[in-house]
């Protein structure tokens, strides 16, 4: 994979194949949704209710997550806190190696992928079972996901019978829910004998301590899996179970079209001694991984995704160029914003020079916030690679302002210089251009004498304004 | 890092936040509108078309007796030899295991033997031969706690009796349901959980809706993938 977002950008556009597959997808998952949404309450009640839920529980972070700590210790659960990606790894590999576990099976989970899990175990000679599709086919080609939701999503079934042929020996068929059924029955056995499951959470109810799972691939894991580790975020709890009610079908018409996830699992603790399967040891890992420094920089906004994967999935970049470009774990327009501020969340691309530290930002809005260090960062490209046409925002079951959000992201970059000697002379020339209709034809004499951007079409002799008010005088 | 020091850590940097103002009023609206109250009829046929929605086959059995009928018919006009089932004091019929038993449907409440927190190899070996050999059992059958007829949502509480198993590895899962278990939505029932709610009342919740879904190549979805691929529900009325 190219080292770069403009090189993995390049590369994705000069794919027809990956861009019709794109194009295709993206285009099925967004009736899927507006099917979804049919017989709902107006969205915007909903959008509105849902950003408020998120909006509080964020606010409120350092109760709910002890709320959640206490509740769920009180219930049996193992609770663990992990500042950063190693230290989750270190924990869930020393549980690995103290119940002498040599094979795991790993459920879809975003924290998952990011703490870099798989690798983090297969270096210590412990094999990882994906039992998720996507990740199941992402596995066995060594390739990286492109979607939070369908992360196989740029693989097309040609493709995957290719591979499933070559890695498992089973015959080519294009038939899709044979494919599907290849994997179900490979994943029988592993995940029967599996001791230890690894999974993600999608929200946790801070009143109750209760885990919901809404991860399909992780039921059987779930019920036959001696011990379950469920990896969260710190922003991914909620206070009352009553909030699972609106925002678990809020997901999954956002994601699908479909009225409530098929499965979620609403886990209280460890199975006691008198029922006969289900996890006998249950641990949770509260991961931070940079996410207090997205609330002190003034992005906390951005963590009350609920990763349904609607943004990627109408935005017109990320339909040309799909989530692999943005990073090497994906990425899509809400990764846009945190993938520049947290290097930890992408590993394989590390800063470039030493970060400095965070100091006060001068914020045209007025909110208190620091700074973000983002000299060096691997990703900063990726905020301007939008439209900024606010299609994500529409769709958001939680209203994230992206656009607002990436402006407010380019402001700290090119504050913190990185912004190439090419991109200002650029928007200088830019800012010059656009000041009048004088300016702009000067500015194409000169680009065009400098034989730049020499297909830049002549400005039109009359401005819309003056043709507009010329209607009207009419 | 030990345990105590990471959540130092998260906590003291959270502290260091500055703050912020809460929300003004927080509301769970509905997100369908649900039936109004006081008409079962209305309630049975709102859940049922839901459970179309999500690709769920159902029947509406008029009592107990004929709820115990149409199961063991259909199960033996498909030939069931075998079932997965949870304990028979756990479904809302009864008499159903004996009479499936009577038509020599081979009844099984797994138990697989308890992998001891030890993992002790031998424990484990019996365990792994255990749930294997249940494994290729084609129907599991299951009662409900509660349905919800906006989203045609089942919810399965795991319990003494009632593994989790018998609704996650067969192919087929037929639930039997009680008419007045269902409730207009989620947040109704959450509503008339006694009080006290907030506190838990299971070890763990099952909801289903529809039978085990992915989308996963080409976002063309496929059953059956990592659970029973067809989902069957009998709502039993004049319980």
């Amino acid at each position: 994979m190219s080292s770069t977002f403009n090189h993995r950008a390049a590369d994705a556009l000069a794919n027809d194949s990956l861009r019709t597959t794109l194009t295709r997808s993206t285009g099925i998952l967004r009736q899927q949704r507006t099917a979804g949404f049919a017989d709902a309450a107006p969205f915007s009640e909903l959008q509105a209710a849902a950003r408020a839920l998120r909006e509080d529980a964020l606010i409120r972070l350092p109760a709910l997550l002890t709320q959640l700590e206490t509740e769920a210790r009180a219930r049996g659960v193992e609770v663990f806190w992990a500042p950063d990606a190693a230290t989750a790894n270190r924990y869930i590999l020393a549980l690995a190696e103290a119940r002498r576990v040599r094979q795991v099976v790993c459920s879809h989970a975003a924290a998952v992928e990011e703490i870099g899990l798989d690798a983090a175990l297969t270096a210590a000679n412990i094999g990882v079972t994906r039992t998720h599709i996507g990740d199941y086919i992402l596995h066995l080609a060594d390739d990286t996901p492109s979607h939070p939701v369908h992360s196989a999503l740029h693989w097309r079934k040609e493709a995957v019978t290719q591979l499933f042929e070559e890695h498992l020996d089973v015959p080519q068929t294009l038939d899709i829910q044979s494919l599907a059924n290849v994997v179900r029955f490979k994943l029988r056995r592993p995940t029967l004998e599996a001791t230890l499951s690894v999974g993600g959470v999608a929200l946790a109810v801070a009143e109750s301590g209760a885990l919901a799972l809404i991860d399909g691939d992780d039921r059987l894991a779930m019920a036959a899996s001696p011990i379950h580790v469920a990896v969260m975020g710190i922003e991914q709890v909620t206070a009352t179970l009553a909030d699972l009610a609106l925002l678990l079908p809020l997901y999954a018409r956002s994601a699908g079209g479909q009225p409530m996830p098929d499965h979620a699992l609403l886990l209280e603790g460890p199975a006691p001694a008198d029922v006969a399967d289900g996890p006998r040891e249950l641990h949770l890992v509260i991961l931070d991984n940079g996410r207090s420094d997205l609330l002190r920089w003034g992005y906390g906004e951005a963590l009350t995704c609920i990763h349904c994967g609607a943004c990627h999935n109408v935005c017109p970049v990320y339909r040309e160029i799909g989530g692999q470009a943005y990073s090497a774990r994906g990425g899509g327009p809400i990764d846009a914003v945190t993938l520049p501020l947290l290097p930890a969340l992408t590993a394989p691309e590390a800063p470039r020079g030493r970060r400095p530290a965070a100091r006060p930002a001068s914020s045209a809005d007025g909110e208190p916030r620091l700074a973000p260090p983002l000299r060096g960062a691997p990703l900063a490209p990726l905020p301007h690679a939008s439209t900024l046409c606010g299609a994500c925002s529409a769709v958001c079951p939680v209203g994230i302002d992206i656009p607002r959000l990436l402006i407010r992201l380019r402001g700290d970059l090119a504050a913190a210089g990185e912004m190439g000697s090419r991109a200002r002379l650029w928007r200088r020339a830019y800012r010059w251009g656009m000041q009048d209709a004088a300016s702009l034809r000067r500015l194409h004499r000169l680009l065009r004498s400098a034989r730049l951007l020499s297909d830049w079409p002549q400005p039109a002799s009359q401005t819309f304004h003056a043709r507009w008010q010329a209607r009207r005088d009419r | 890092m030990k345990p105590l020091e990471g959540r130092e850590t998260i906590l003291a940097r959270l502290a260091a936040l500055p703050e912020a103002a809460p929300p003004a009023g927080l509301t769970r609206p509905d997100v369908v509108a649900p039936v109004p109250d006081g008409d079962p009829a209305a309630l049975i046929e709102r859940f049922v078309q839901a459970l179309e929605r999500v690709q769920v086959t159902w029947q509406i059995a008029a009592s107990p007796v004929i709820a115990r009928l149409t199961l063991a018919t259909g199960l033996q006009e498909a030939g069931i030899k075998q079932a997965l089932s949870w304990a028979a004091g756990e479904l809302p019929v009864g008499g159903v295991l004996e009479a499936l038993e009577v038509l020599g449907i081979e009844i099984i409440t797994p138990t697989p033997p308890l992998a001891d927190i030890r993992l002790r190899p031998q424990d484990l070996e019996v365990r792994r031969r255990y749930l294997l050999g249940i494994e290729g059992i084609p129907v599991g059958l299951t009662g409900a706690d509660a349905a919800f007829a906006a989203t045609g949502t089942l919810a399965l509480r795991h319990g003494p009796g009632r593994p989790l198993l018998v609704h996650q590895l067969p192919r087929r899962h037929i639930v039997l349901l009680a008419a007045s278990q269902i409730y207009p939505t989620m947040e109704r029932w959450l509503a008339q959980r006694p009080a006290g709610a907030g506190q838990p009342t299971s070890q763990c919740i099952t909801l289903l809706t529809g039978p085990s879904r992915s989308a996963d190549i080409e976002v063309t979805p496929v059953f059956g993938v990592h659970g029973p691929g067809k989902l069957h529900v009998i709502v039993v009325q004049g319980q």
